[in-house]
This record gives C-alpha cells, structure tokens and sequence, in this order.
C-alpha cells in the first residue's frame, strides 16, 4: 500500500482515504489499546480518540518514518491521557509501593500464544500493566517511562520488577496446567 | 541473556497482536473529522462575510448623505399625533417665548459645508431644519426634536433671532409619514398645508460628504510559528468610546452642565435654560477586522502589520429637555465612524518553553477616518446637528493586547485574548468633542492563514 498517496489524500479529507487508512490501521492499533485498558469498551474509546489525533495531526507527519509506527506512538500516549484522567485507572496510576510483590528474575518459556499473553498483561494492576507494557512491549527506557509517567526511572525499575515477577508466576502456573494436561 | 529472552518473547508476541474493533469507533471518528473540515469552511465563509462587510461599510459611510443619517436618528416612527396643548401654546405665544441670548459666538456657530439645494416635495415630517446664512457666507443646519408628541416646530435662524431679540413662532408640523426614514429634510421642506414662519420656502437639504478621519486602531499581532513571513487574520469586537478619559462616557467639558431638575425647578419649563447641557455620550458596540503580515526578529520577538477595518460607534440619548429646546420623544442616535487603519504592531513570547505561551502586544496604529455620521451639539440653542469638517480625519494611537494559543503547536495558531487602543489625536479640534480620545476595548481573535 503506497502510504504517502494516503496520507496526501487523507489531508485533503478525502473520505475514502480516511476509511482506507483506519481500515488498514485498526485492528493492529486496538491491538495496542487493548493492552492498556481492562475492557474491550475502553480500549475502543482509546481507539477513536487516538484515530482523531491521527487525523488531526496528519499534516504534522513527514514521511520520514513507518506510518505504523508514528499512529502506534499516537496510540501509546492517548492511552496513557485516558489512564491518567479516568477514575478507574487513576488511582492505580499513583505507582504507590504497596501492595508489593516479590520479585523474581526467572525467565519461564513462553507457551501461549498472543491472546493469551495479553489477557494476562490485563490481569495485571493498572500502573503494572502500563509500565509492563511500555517497556517490555513498546521498548522504552525506564528512563523514558519516568518522564512519560512522572516518575523516577527507580520507580519504573521496581514497578517493571514486581509485573514482570507477577506475570512470571502465572504463566509458571498456566505452564503447569499445560503440562499436567500433556501428561494426562 | 535470560531476562532478554523473556523480553523478546513478549516483544515478538505482542508486535503482530491485533483485535478487530467494532464499527462504533468509526461512527464516532467520522463526523470529528468531518465537522472539523466543516468549521474550517465556516471560518473562511466568515472572513469572506467580514470582508464584504467591510468593504460595504466603507462604501457605504462614503456615499451615505447627512441627510439621510440625520433623518434617520433623530426621528422615531412617525404617528400621526396631535399636538400637546401647553406647549403648542408656549411655542406659539410670544409672551413665553424663550429668552435667546443676544450674542452667539461667532466659534460656536457650527458650519455645514457642501450644502446643495433641494426643492421641497414632500409633506411636513416631525423634525425642524433650520437654515441659516452667517455673517461669514457659510451656513448652518440644525435639527431638533419635538415635544413629546411627534410634532416638530421650526424655529427662526438664530441671525434673526439675535438681531430681534425675539422668537419667531413656531410653527407645528403633523407628523404623516410612517417612518422615520421618511422625515428627511426633503420632507421637512415643503410647508404643505402648514405655515412655515421662515421665507425659505425652499429648504436646502444638505448633503455633507463624509470627510475623513482617522481613529484608533486595533492590534495586529501573531504568533511566531515559522521563519519568515505568515499572514493572520484578525477580527474583533467590543465597546467602543470618545470621553475625555479613557472610556469615559461624558462630552467634552463646557457640553455638559445642568440638569433637567434645575431647568425645571426654575419654574418655566424647558425653556428657562439659555444653555443646553448635551446627553452623554455613551459607548456602543464596535469591531474590526484586518488582514496582517507576521515577520519574525528573534526566538521571542515578531512584527506585523497590515490594513484593518474599523467600526466604532456610541449612541447620545437625543431628546431630553437638558438637550432640546422643546422635549419630545427621546430616543438614541447611534454615531458610526469607520476607518481604515494601519497598525504596527511588535510580540513578545512570554513563557516561551511552556504548554500555554502568552503573547504580548503593543504598537502604534495610524488611520484615517473615512466616514461617520457622527453629531455635533450647539448648547446655546439645544440643538445636534453635523459637521464632518470638525473631526480630525488623521488619527495616530497606541494599542496593546494579550493573547493566548487555543491550538497546540501542531495547527495554525488561533489567538483569542483581550485588546485595548487609545487613539492619541483627539477626535476633534474643537466643540462638542473637543480634547476627546477614540478608545476600544475589546476581545481579539487572530487566525494564522495557510498550511502549517
């Protein structure tokens, strides 16, 4: 697909281009906001607001990068707003130490597919989840994610720490279950 | 490394996840994006309408006659009335006519120029037009109201009434015609069934060509988005005044003194003040709207300039006794003045580094006032009447205006925030506003044209 053609013709607001390029972009962006939402309704309202950014800002991309890759960013950041200004995030979005979990440096073999993996990111506490995502899906620096969050890069480590030793344990647990069922 | 592993696991994962969203994002992304092409054009239709606007009132305020101005503020719908016994009988009966000073200042006889003759066609409307030769060869027009029927009284020329010492006897004219549009000096002219004390059988009906001048102007400031030049649009609106002060809603200083209370105190009527005291002039509605051109000298400073449009009015409760030999029907004379200015104007970014940046603005302005219908005020006879020539047409003024950015950085800049201008030449050398200043205050919003 000749993206330059359709964002040039996304700028003249041509309707048939918008709907080609939201068509093109949004099962992989809902991908990306449903990774940071608790349901599927949330991570629609990320969608649609992120995907008028998009639009809006559509003069502002210069083609010097992966389309993909500039509206996945669009995404990221609108996620992040949504979490930080609707109630039931947001509190969790303090990134307060407590409730702790403990922390595990184990690195389980990974038997689940896509779905599976972002079901349990989802389990995950709300500043978990984000932090969890942002570094290990997204591959931003803690550093990055301090500032984006409003953090320190101490907080983000720890935070980072306590997911990924939370996400650990469970797919210890669906590995488990795997394997008992193998077995059987 | 194995935490690497884990990592690049979720990564690889993760990179291709997709979900299928429903339809409803869709609906709701469509028409944002829609009416936002659909507010754009709203814009540009607006700025197209402001232009037309413009350009009319500006065309209009050339060929507008003060006749038609004249007729058309100081007269309220016409009915037909009667005539209020007591005061037909004080204006017709010389015993209670007023005492008129002996001796009018040569300086506060107004003078009309471009004065055309007309013959009279037309009924008796409820205004007096009083035409009068001066000693100088110029004459005069002056237009007064009734009482608070609808009649109208014409009145002697003051020459003949300063040579007499007496007043002439006025003559009560029925109001006929539905509008008062119709009561221009035209209609004022013919005597018609009526006796006009005056032997101007025909009047004149003046056409005064709307003389020039210049008034305070408005900002024209940007944003500095870009190196090198960007064109901005600019309209505003707010309250517009002439006052001694800024704002300030009285007439020039020796137009206002006395009340209503004490000429009626003093036991005679309206007619017991030998010197009318004119209604203050109040501020109106006004606005602008201009074109400017933005060059950028530094990281925080700009220039611009351009050519704006100006409409500024205030309205003068005409027809109370304090301002009208006879009392009639009171009612409020808008006075319109259009220019053309040329504003200069230099912007500071303050907070350069932050989210909302404030843009200061200051410059000087010069214009040229290129119509008004505006009044003048005789206070020795209690009459408004017009006289362009007096009004200073070059005006020179300071502005200044704050403004904030509505758009992140990423769009053109919409500026919105408030504007004030002064206008250094007073708006006329002498009389009635006489060491007055133009001055606007208002809400300014500036659209930078273009592609971003």
């Amino acid at each position: 697909m000749d993206f330059s053609q359709l964002v040039k013709d996304c700028l003249k607001q041509k309707p048939i281009a918008q709907r080609q390029l939201y068509a093109h972009f949004a099962p992989l962006m809902m991908g990306v906001c449903y990774r940071y939402t608790k349901s599927v309704t949330d991570a629609e309202d990320v969608l649609q607001e992120g995907f008028v950014k998009v639009f809006r800002s559509l003069h502002s991309y210069k083609g010097d990068g992966e389309l993909g890759a500039w509206i996945r960013r669009i995404m990221v950041t609108t996620a992040l707003n949504y979490l930080k200004r609707h109630k039931k995030y947001r509190a969790e979005m303090l990134f307060t130490e407590a409730p702790l979990h403990p922390v595990t440096d184990e690195n389980p073999a990974l038997q689940l597919d896509a779905k599976q993996l972002a079901e349990l990111i989802r389990q995950l506490p709300t500043g978990y989840q984000t932090i969890f995502n942002l570094y290990a899906v997204e591959g931003f620096t803690h550093v990055e994610i301090g500032q984006m969050l409003g953090i320190s890069d101490g907080t983000s480590k720890s935070q980072y720490s306590r997911a990924r030793a939370l996400l650990t344990e469970w797919i210890h647990q669906i590995n488990r279950k795997v394997e008992q069922y193998a077995g059987k | 490394m194995p935490e690497n592993n884990f990592e690049k696991q979720v990564n690889a994962l993760m990179e291709g996840f997709t979900v299928q969203p429903s339809e409803q994002p869709w609906q709701k992304i469509e028409p944002q994006i829609t009416n936002r092409e659909k507010r754009r054009r709203g814009i540009l239709y607006l700025c197209l309408l402001l232009t037309l606007l413009t350009g009319w009132g500006i065309y209009s305020s050339i060929n507008t006659t003060t006749e038609n101005a004249l007729a058309e503020s100081h007269t309220t719908p016409a009915k037909k009335t009667t005539v209020e016994p007591v005061n037909t009988q004080k204006l017709t009966n010389p015993a209670v006519q007023p005492k008129i000073p002996a001796v009018v200042p040569a300086a506060q006889i107004p003078i009309t120029k471009n004065i055309i003759q007309q013959p009279a066609t037309a009924p008796a409307a409820n205004s007096t037009v009083q035409q009068q030769p001066y000693k100088n060869g110029s004459t005069a027009k002056r237009i007064q109201r009734s009482s608070t029927t609808t009649t109208s009284v014409v009145t002697a020329s003051i020459d003949e009434l300063i040579e007499t010492g007496q007043a002439v006897q006025p003559v009560a004219i029925d109001d006929t015609e539905a509008n008062g549009f119709a009561l221009s000096e035209k209609a004022l002219l013919h005597p018609a069934d009526t006796t006009l004390a005056t032997d101007t059988a025909c009047l004149e009906s003046a056409v005064v060509k709307a003389k020039t001048d210049t008034a305070g102007s408005i900002t024209s400031t940007t944003i500095r988005q870009t190196k090198g030049w960007t064109f901005w649009a600019q309209v505003a609106g707010g309250v517009g005044a002439t006052g001694t002060g800024y704002q300030s809603q009285l007439p020039a200083s020796g137009y206002y003194f006395g009340s209503l209370s004490n000429e009626v105190s003093q036991g005679g009527g309206p007619f017991n003040s030998a010197i009318r005291s004119a209604s203050l002039i109040r501020r109106g509605a006004s606005f602008s709207a201009g074109i400017h051109a933005q060059n950028t000298l530094s990281s925080r400073w700009a220039i611009s300039t351009g050519m704006q449009y100006r409409y500024l009015s205030t309205a003068i409760a005409v027809n109370k006794r304090n301002d009208s030999i006879v009392a009639g029907n009171t009612g409020t004379y808008n006075n319109a003045y259009h220019f053309v200015m040329v504003p200069v104007t230099l912007q500071l970014t303050a907070g350069f580094n932050h989210k909302l940046p404030l843009y200061l603005q200051a410059g000087v302005h010069v214009g040229l006032l290129v119509g008004t219908n505006a009044l003048q005020f005789d206070n020795r006879t209690g009459n408004y009447y017009a006289d362009n020539d007096i009004f200073n047409t070059m005006q020179a003024g300071i502005h200044a205006a704050a403004a904030i950015n509505l758009r992140n950085k990423k769009h053109l800049p919409l500026l919105i925030g408030p504007v004030l201008e002064y206008s250094l030449t007073p708006v006329a050398a002498k009389g009635f506003y006489g060491n007055t200043h133009y001055s606007f205050i208002g809400l300014q919003v500036k659209q930078q044209l273009g592609k971003k």
